[in-house]
């Protein structure tokens, strides 16, 4: 305990600490409160866009059904709380999908593009603030704790009285550990005071599970770094040394080894472009969106209807023909979609996976997988909402369909009109962020990498004390 | 009965060779000085004693306890003042008395117990709540010298202790060195101070290049036949 306590008397009197933990700190509460303003902006625009949107698709003029499904409704993503926090991929990918018949659409409406100024080149998070920052402040504290003890010859006189190398460094341990707890106890209230703001407008809104992963996240990340520059500043040469050898470390954990885990990991799991996408799905072979398609599945509609009800002519059916044939070709190509969608998100969760693993070398990798999924930001969101706004896209065309075909003749054709009480069968849609348990369930590679991480930097921290050099 | 005991220890750096086969043994009561020029190897020595330095080969005992096996006990067993003493600067020197002593295992000592330590070593009353910042090579050294009395153990290893001290300052600290010696305490002191050596030492080890070149008993010390002893052993 007395150690720790010098540590932290000795880190509260070094005036360059003071500056580096007071900008790391204002800089963090800036982007948190910035965040949470542009959080703020974007939630209201998105539950205008959604309310707009409904009313657009209830108070359409009569028409045909299938026309009705033809306006569309945009499937807006609600912002998810956090993401005031951690934006993820919100700012690149959009945050729309028109849902129309015979096909799903693709993301549209990119964030970024709505910026201004630099921000159209990325806005600066909290959470990349904590990501590059907060290691960075602990390798500051950490890396001359030792050498500058042994530089002053203390450390000699710190195990003459008696205390082992173990506690020397487990005492530095706990004094930074108070010190940088402090510096962040700041913004750890800018965040609480935000939170509880929502929380009064919206309480669904915030998940205490999602804010314990983002805390124990960014937790191990910083001890990680704090018992790997310790370890450096237990065997290094001197201070100077200890300094360029952990910044050496930040920068291969935080610049260099994401970036070659992407690469790799693109080499391993390749995905397709989108355009590349959306021709391999044109080139299906099952693919039956073609006019010609159509046409023959309709006629082969036609004679399997007319056998049914033993009529000779189309118009003596008892249903619309056109509405089940639609219905149908809607589930054929559901069934295209479904295998290319289903594979390439399978890819991306392979991806995901892998890039949870193989980041096991970088703990900023794990961090920011961890961080993203916490906030609801990640791809995996990403795909849930996709999923949900397709599954509502079906439903809508069903109904419609269903309804064209049961409440009108073969005879009427697309003749057949209908109004609001045909449009209001659609049930409402919203999508629903999913609760903290589901991003915890699978983000378990990303939290293994980071658990192995600090592991190791525990094992390097216990090598370090025992081969600590006590002489300058 | 042996309190410190060198028994063949040796340490060399790849060829260079900081000790040879060094023999000695400090009993209880007894004060032993190492004298030699600078490289001779007396600080290696005490810092094999201390554990900051493995022996490549042999064995250092303190209280029969081989350091190497377990330095925390041997070390709890010592006070230590090192060459060129540097306690914290932001610190008072009471303070600094107070940090250390908090760390030892044998118990915290109350302020004026500590007080009367930094008096023993005779260091001004107004000093001690001063920064240390503001300390001059002398005053620190006392402080140090504090630190390393008021653990009261058995065996005290100082790494020329009278450096940078006045001359009364010097002379009351051989007085206290004899007086712990008197209570039963081993001193193991490496300097260059062949005066102050004769003063307080009841035996004088002269070291060359590691090795121990003569170790001259209470009844072959005069002041003149050391220094002459030492030059020639020097020059040998």
């Amino acid at each position: 305990m007395a150690v720790a306590r010098a540590e932290v008397h000795e880190a509260l009197a070094d005036g360059r600490l003071r500056w580096g933990a007071g900008t790391a700190v204002l800089l963090l509460v800036a982007t948190c409160v910035f965040g949470a303003r542009h959080y703020v902006e974007l939630h209201r625009e998105r539950e205008a866009g959604l309310h707009e949107t409904t009313k657009q698709f209830l108070s359409q003029s009569p028409k045909n059904p299938h026309a009705g499904a033809h306006t569309g409704v945009d499937a807006f993503r609600p912002e998810p709380v956090l993401s005031f926090f951690d934006r993820g991929v919100d700012d690149h990918v959009g945050i729309d999908i028109f849902m129309e018949p015979h096909h799903p659409n693709y993301f549209t409406d990119v964030p970024i593009l709505d910026s201004i100024g630099t921000a159209r080149m990325g806005r600066l998070s909290g959470a990349e603030v904590a990501l590059f920052l907060l290691p960075l402040l602990a390798l500051m504290l950490a890396a001359p704790a030792i050498t500058r003890e042994r530089e002053r010859g203390t450390l000699r006189l710190l195990l003459a009285q008696g205390v082992s190398p173990a506690e020397v460094m487990a005492g530095k341990l706990a004094g930074l550990g108070a010190v940088l707890g402090a510096a962040l106890l700041l913004p750890a209230v800018v965040l609480a005071i935000v939170l509880l703001g929502l929380a009064l407008s919206d309480p669904s809104s915030v998940d205490v599970t999602r804010v314990a992963m983002i805390i124990v996240a960014y937790g191990a990340y910083t001890l990680a770094f704090l018992l790997v520059s310790l370890a450096i500043s237990a065997v290094a040469g001197g201070t100077r040394q200890a300094l360029l050898v952990a910044l050496g470390v930040w920068a291969f954990v935080v610049l260099v080894a994401p970036r070659v885990v992407d690469e790799f990991i693109r080499a391993r799991v390749p995905t397709p472009s989108a355009i590349m996408f959306k021709e391999e799905i044109r080139a299906d072979p099952a693919e039956p969106m073609d006019l010609l398609g159509l046409v023959s599945q309709i006629d082969r509609f036609q004679s399997d209807a007319l056998k049914k009800y033993g009529v000779s002519k189309v118009e003596d059916l008892p249903m619309n023909i056109a509405g089940l044939c639609l219905e149908d070709a809607e589930v054929r190509n559901n069934r295209v979609f479904d295998r290319h969608y289903n594979a390439l998100f399978h890819r991306f969760r392979e991806q995901q996976r892998e890039t949870a693993l193989a980041s096991v070398l970088s703990p900023a990798s794990a961090v920011s997988l961890l961080s993203s999924s916490a906030a609801g930001t990640d791809i995996e969101h990403r795909l849930d909402w996709w999923r949900s706004a397709e599954t509502q896209r079906r439903r809508i065309n069903t109904i419609l369909n269903n309804y064209f075909a049961t409440h009108s003749t073969s005879k009427q054709g697309y003749e057949f009109i209908v109004g609001r009480d045909v449009w209001e069968l659609v049930p409402p849609w919203r999508y629903q962020n999913r609760p903290g348990t589901w991003a915890l369930a699978r983000s378990w590679p990303a939290l293994a990498s980071l658990g192995a991480c600090v592991l190791m930097a525990l094992l390097a921290f216990a090598a370090a004390t025992r081969a600590m050099r006590v002489l300058a | 009965m042996s309190v410190l005991e060198a028994v063949g220890l040796r340490k060399a750096y790849g060829n260079q060779v900081a000790v040879d086969g060094l023999h000695l043994r400090v009993d209880e009561g007894q004060i032993m000085a190492l004298l030699g020029s600078n490289g001779a190897g007396k600080t290696t020595v005490l810092n094999m004693f201390m554990g900051f330095v493995t022996p490549t080969s042999g064995r250092a005992i303190v209280g029969g306890t081989d350091v190497r096996g377990d330095p925390r006990l041997a070390r709890s067993r010592l006070g230590y003042l090192p060459e060129n003493l540097a306690l914290y600067p932001h610190l008072t020197g009471l303070e600094n008395l107070r940090y250390f002593n908090e760390l030892t295992a044998t118990g915290r000592r109350t302020d004026a117990e500590l007080r009367s330590w930094l008096d023993k070593v005779d260091l001004p009353p107004a000093a001690s709540d001063r920064k240390l910042s503001t300390y001059s090579k002398g005053m620190r050294q006392k402080v140090g010298l504090a630190l390393a009395l008021c653990r009261q153990v058995s065996a005290l290893i100082l790494d020329e202790p009278l450096s940078g001290l006045d001359p009364k300052a010097s002379n009351d600290l051989t007085m206290l060195l004899r007086r712990l010696a008197e209570d039963g305490v081993a001193v193991l002191m490496a300097t260059h101070d062949i005066f102050r050596a004769k003063a307080v030492a009841h035996r004088v080890g002269i070291m060359r290049d590691g090795r121990m070149v003569a170790d001259l008993g209470s009844a072959e010390l005069t002041v003149a036949g050391l220094e002459e002893r030492y030059l020639a052993e020097l020059n040998a």
